[in-house]
């Protein structure tokens, strides 16, 4: 597919500076330039370069399609939509306005007695069982374990207590006491 | 003459600052000439980074709408064409972007369906050699390009794909005139190692 036979330059200039010539021109070097008005075979290279660009310009132009509408433009100027742009004072007033809703919120949601911001004493694990008990300990404020340990059951206790009492005086009248009855 | 005729001028670069001048001052007739001047040569750099004449004509219009809309924050109006051109590079970044999130859903595959690889075929009459060709091309610029760094890419497109100069290319690129230049001589050094390469060209043209 190569075919063509291609140029050599002399190599009084570097190829990086003659290249720097074919892709921009206007922008050579004097001494360059000078060289290349007087050397035919650096000056049929740097063309050389310069002719496989146009042509990569060519095919480019040649290769992409035709725009096939043409661009609309309203008869009237619109108004200019300016878009959103934060900036950095908005930036931070959003931020302060942010804290002060946690800091509220912190403080309102704290619960009662508790200091906000420190931990309101340890967390409950288990709630023990004492509601069937409270009688017992209207009656005698010891707990059932220790009455247990005593030999004696709830019950027991219950029945010692009812005997210290006495008799219900409702359901069983007092005896008559005699006059002469020892009381000591 | 159109009504948006402007004073006789010298150069092109100097009829463009004045219609610019005038499409600043919202004349909709000044920058229709603007447009007809320049819709080509977006296109082609459009097209060159899309590679779908749906999207790249898509795009086009976008950029002179937005360019439009946005006459009056033109400060230079000697600076028309860069400043065109870096409305197009946005646009076509953005696009590229959105599209690459896109496919990472696949959601571009109703997009794909509409606008089936005939979208970029030739016009009626042209041969199948034309396509082979056109094909050929666009592979071996693809190929080119691949070995290219990324500004080294920009800066050989928009040389040699839209013909703007170097200063405009500063411009475009946000960059200082050497910079570019030692990105393009770079390229073209790669251009000039590319002996197979250029003699496609040169054969094709």
């Amino acid at each position: 597919m190569n075919s063509r036979k291609e140029k050599e330059p002399c190599g009084a200039v570097s190829l990086d500076l003659l290249t720097e010539a074919a892709a921009h021109p206007e922008g050579t070097l004097e001494p360059v330039r000078e060289h290349l008005e007087s050397c035919p075979a650096c000056r049929a290279w740097v063309d050389q370069i310069a002719g496989d660009l146009a042509s990569l310009t060519t095919m480019a132009a040649r290769f992409t399609p035709a725009l096939s509408r043409s661009v609309r433009i309203p008869d009237k100027s619109p108004a200019r939509v300016i878009p959103f742009r934060p900036r950095p004072v908005l930036a931070l007033a959003l931020a302060a306005a942010l804290v002060l809703t946690l800091a509220v919120h912190w403080f309102t949601a704290a619960p009662p007695g508790a200091t906000p911001g420190l931990p309101s004493g340890p967390e409950t694990v288990a709630v023990a069982e004492t509601s069937g008990e409270e009688t017992i300990y209207a009656d005698n404020i010891l707990p059932p374990v220790y009455l247990e340990i005593a030999g004696e059951d709830a019950q027991d206790a219950e029945e010692d207590f009812s005997e210290y009492q006495g008799a219900d005086a409702d359901s069983e009248p007092w005896p008559d006491l005699d006059p002469g009855t020892d009381m000591s | 003459m159109p009504e948006a005729a402007v004073e006789k001028t010298d150069t092109p670069e100097d009829r463009v600052a004045a219609l610019a001048r005038r499409a600043g001052e919202k004349n909709p007739r000044a920058f229709e000439e603007l447009c007809g001047m320049f819709s080509a040569r977006v296109f082609r750099m459009v097209y060159f980074r899309v590679r779908s004449k749906m999207d790249a004509e898509d795009l086009t219009q976008e950029i002179f709408m937005a360019a439009f809309r946005s006459m009056d924050r033109l400060k230079d109006p000697e600076k028309f064409a860069p400043w065109l051109f870096s409305i197009a590079k946005n646009k076509v970044a953005d696009h590229l972007r959105k599209k690459k999130i896109t496919s990472l859903f696949f959601l571009n595959r109703a997009r794909e369906d509409e606008a089936p690889e005939e979208d970029n075929a030739p016009a009626e009459g042209q041969d199948a050699l034309e396509e082979v060709l056109r094909r050929e091309f666009w592979e071996k610029v693809d190929g080119f390009t691949a070995g290219l760094s990324r500004m080294e890419k920009e800066v050989f497109s928009l040389r040699f794909f839209s013909g703007l100069g170097l200063k405009e290319i500063a411009q475009v690129t946000k960059k200082d005139e050497s910079t570019v230049k030692t990105h393009l001589y770079r390229a073209v050094a790669k251009f000039r190692d590319r002996e197979d390469l250029r003699a496609f060209f040169k054969e094709n043209a």
